[in-house]
């Protein structure tokens, strides 16, 4: 081995060297960085085979990442479940704050307030203080009705702001991806590229705690980004636009960027979370309120129409509540401009009586939808709002726990351990210490031989 | 959730978030008294305790009724009982009238009396409690009687109605509580307007025969409103058991609530307290946990 041949393996062991720096470098950098998977810089040993003239020496061995794909998948799984969770639990605590449940405010309270203003009438039906009471006692339930219906109105219109912000957020994340896939496209070495690659899993990462995501890996290193498994959101250098539609009626609807709709398709992720709180979670409690502000407009009516009022001579009795559509009840429950004369506290045939307020007060206190009073079936609907939001925070706490689970397994596999970069960092700084020695060596003894043949 | 966090920055965020949940939920309890304040805290018992709640509300209310109602039914048996009264004086200035003894003159004192005696009767059937006519039956507003001496009876015809009111108690049983003053002062042969009255002409007319004959006509109004007497002693007695009924069923309802509802201060101090304990030690623990890495290490 010529001494020359010498001189030029160990200059190049120290590029190989140099190149294991830098990537510790990276690996050191970002190693909090969102995204981004350990690099190593394998060595490869070149053949040493002296006899044939043949010295070794070492290489480079191609840039390696440990990123783990099913590690980074199941991470993508648990993060989607857990966003709709984590959207669920945020609406539907606020959504809770609308029920009352101790009974002594709100609709609940204005019922037991009303049912006992009819209870008092009972005792003195042709005092007309009692009949005031009667009146304004129905004003109130008709104002928290209302006001508990406009309530709900409200938190489903944000419910629905909320989506088609989300909407634009899963279409920011996946332009990103899609600038990605050209960068991997125009030049090969990209999608191998440990930043380019971070920032595209980070994306990846987030989309998927948006909205419940499939993303396939292309022969040339880009992603192919399905939404709820079918609607495409990037493929290749194209991105197809998500719509969260608000114009046709109460309900959100998912539109793909041909406009049909997807809705259905899309059940994970913080999208599939708010579009499941405003089309479905909040629809299903308004409902609850109709119903119960239907039942009891219909059964005071009921019983008020049976009776006779104050008048001389006593008419059949008026109704007292007012309501638009079934399905609106409980917003547009009015109380009918009758003069306290006109409320039917008596029975026909006991004109002056109270048959009529007690029937009144005992429908406070007898079955009136199905199997429940009225302020049994206030609490179901609170029960129901209660059982969902429980649900949802327990869901959300447990898959956090996964999502973290997850994220850690991940970080077995192909995070940066500081630790290990250091250690990698003094073994190679020896290495390069030592070669730099054989280095100088050789370059004594070249210098020996050149003052020899002097 | 945050990207980029290592793991056990990630895990101790995850045990503070828990640790403040559980904090939070301890404070929500003491500050408010109750174990249930939005619907997630126990949402299973929630319908029960809406309905525990109403039948509080109505056993209250049915005690105001109740106690409003107890006012009236006294005032009656009041009334009542001074009409006995009246009745019985009638019927003593009777007996001395229609004695073979008694003169002219002193039949006319009493016949002055006895006039008196039923302007106090009919202002005892017009009784008001509030501005209403405790004795008119359902037309409360009405005044029931007006002191009439051309009429045959000595007042106008009864200017109430009947009495069909009814009062319920905590459970939904109805009684009555009232009579109407038609049927107490003034129905047949036992109206005891009538009766006075008719004592009251033959008082004035001298007409010892016409006293002997009204006698039985007085004890017999004399007993009937004795019994309507009876009658708002019952009442009485009623609106007792019905208040004590009420009373009873409001202490169990409460008792039930504060089951259902309420909190466990202590419990809730308690783990308020450890809450707050493994918090500090938390922070304590990760405040001392190495920072350093090989690299701090590195000459």
């Amino acid at each position: 081995m010529s001494l020359f041949v010498a001189l030029q393996t160990s200059a190049q062991a120290l590029n190989v060297y140099q190149r294991a720096l830098a990537v510790t470098q990276k690996n050191v950098i970002n190693a909090s960085t969102p995204g981004y998977a350990r690099h190593t810089a394998p060595q490869v040993a070149l053949e040493f085979r002296p006899e044939q003239g043949i010295y070794g020496g070492v290489a480079a061995g191609e840039l390696r990442s440990l990123r783990d794909e099913f590690a980074e998948r199941g991470v993508r799984r648990q993060v989607t479940v857990y966003g709709r969770y984590e959207q669920l639990s945020a609406w539907l605590s606020q959504v809770e704050g609308q029920f009352d449940v101790s009974g002594q405010s709100g609709v609940p309270a204005a019922i037991n307030r009303l049912f006992s203003s009819f209870s008092a009438l009972s005792v003195t039906p042709n005092d007309p203080g009692a009949r005031l009471q009667v009146m304004a006692r129905a004003e109130e339930v008709a104002r928290h009705f209302s006001g508990a219906a406009l309530e709900m109105t409200a938190t489903a219109a944000e419910g629905r702001r909320a989506a088609a912000e989300i909407t634009a957020e899963v279409n920011r994340l996946a332009g990103q991806v899609v600038n990605f896939n050209r960068a991997a496209r125009d030049q090969a070495s990209a999608s191998g590229d440990p930043g380019l690659s971070a920032q595209a899993f980070a994306a990846l990462e987030e989309l998927s705690e948006l909205v419940d995501i499939q993303v396939l890996r292309q022969g040339d290193g880009s992603f192919t980004v399905l939404a709820g498994g079918q609607v495409p959101l990037v493929v290749g250098d194209r991105q197809y636009q998500l719509e969260a539609d608000l114009s046709s009626g109460p309900a959100v609807i998912l539109r793909d960027s041909r406009g049909d709709d997807v809705t259905a398709s899309i059940t994970g992720g913080r999208l599939g979370g708010a579009v499941a709180f405003a089309n479905e979670y909040v629809p299903g409690y308004a409902a609850g309120l109709n119903e119960l502000a239907r039942n009891l407009a219909d059964a005071v009516n009921a019983v008020l129409a049976a009776g006779v009022d104050n008048q001389n001579p006593p008419q059949p009795g008026a109704a007292l509540f007012a309501y638009n559509a079934p399905a609106d009840a409980a917003y547009s429950l009015s109380v009918n401009p009758l003069s306290i004369e006109e409320l039917a506290a008596a029975l026909p045939g006991a004109e002056g009586g109270n048959g009529n307020a007690l029937a009144l007060a005992d429908l406070g206190r007898t079955a009136q939808i199905g199997s429940d009073t009225f302020a049994a079936f206030y609490g179901r609907i609170a029960s129901r709002v209660g059982a969902d939001a429980t649900a949802a925070r327990e869901l959300r706490i447990s898959h956090e726990l996964l999502a973290t689970q997850a994220r850690n397994y991940r970080e077995e596999r192909q995070g940066v351990s500081l630790d290990e970069e250091a250690a990698q960092l003094i073994e190679v700084q020896r290495a390069y210490q030592a070669n730099a020695k054989v280095f100088q060596v050789i370059d004594s003894l070249t210098e020996t031989t050149i003052a020899m043949l002097r | 959730m945050i990207q980029g966090l290592d793991r056990s920055s990630r895990e101790f965020l995850q045990d503070l978030s828990r640790l403040k949940t559980r904090s939070e939920q301890a404070m929500r309890r003491i500050s408010s008294g109750y174990r249930v304040t939005r619907p997630s805290d126990d949402p299973a018992s929630l319908s029960r305790i809406q309905t525990v709640q109403a039948s509080l509300e109505r056993a209250t209310q049915v005690l105001a009724n109740l106690n409003l109602i107890r006012t009236e039914v006294n005032t009656a048996e009041h009334a009542l009982g001074q009409a006995v009264q009246v009745m019985d004086r009638v019927i003593e200035l009777g007996a001395r009238g229609a004695t073979s003894t008694a003169t002219a003159e002193s039949r006319a004192a009493a016949a002055i009396e006895v006039e008196g005696l039923l302007g106090r009767l009919v202002n005892l059937a017009n009784t008001q409690i509030n501005g209403r006519y405790l004795f008119a039956g359902d037309a409360d507003q009405a005044q029931p009687f007006a002191l009439d001496l051309a009429a045959p009876e000595g007042v106008t015809a009864y200017a109430g109605a009947a009495a069909t009111r009814q009062m319920e108690d905590v459970h939904g049983v109805r009684f009555s509580v009232a009579r109407d003053g038609g049927v107490i002062f003034h129905v047949g042969a036992a109206s005891a307007f009538a009766a006075v009255n008719a004592l009251r002409v033959a008082l004035e007319t001298n007409d010892e025969a016409a006293i002997q004959a009204n006698m039985g006509a007085l004890r017999s109004a004399g007993d009937h409103l004795n019994q309507h007497l009876a009658f708002y002693g019952f009442a009485q007695n009623r609106v007792s058991d019905a208040t004590e009924g009420a009373n009873q069923a409001g202490l169990v309802l409460r008792e039930t609530l504060a089951a259902l509802r309420d909190a466990d201060i202590v419990e809730a101090a308690v783990t308020l307290s450890q809450t707050r304990t493994h918090e500090e030690a938390a922070y304590s623990a990760r405040a001392r946990l190495p920072r350093s890495s090989l690299f701090d290490f590195l000459g």
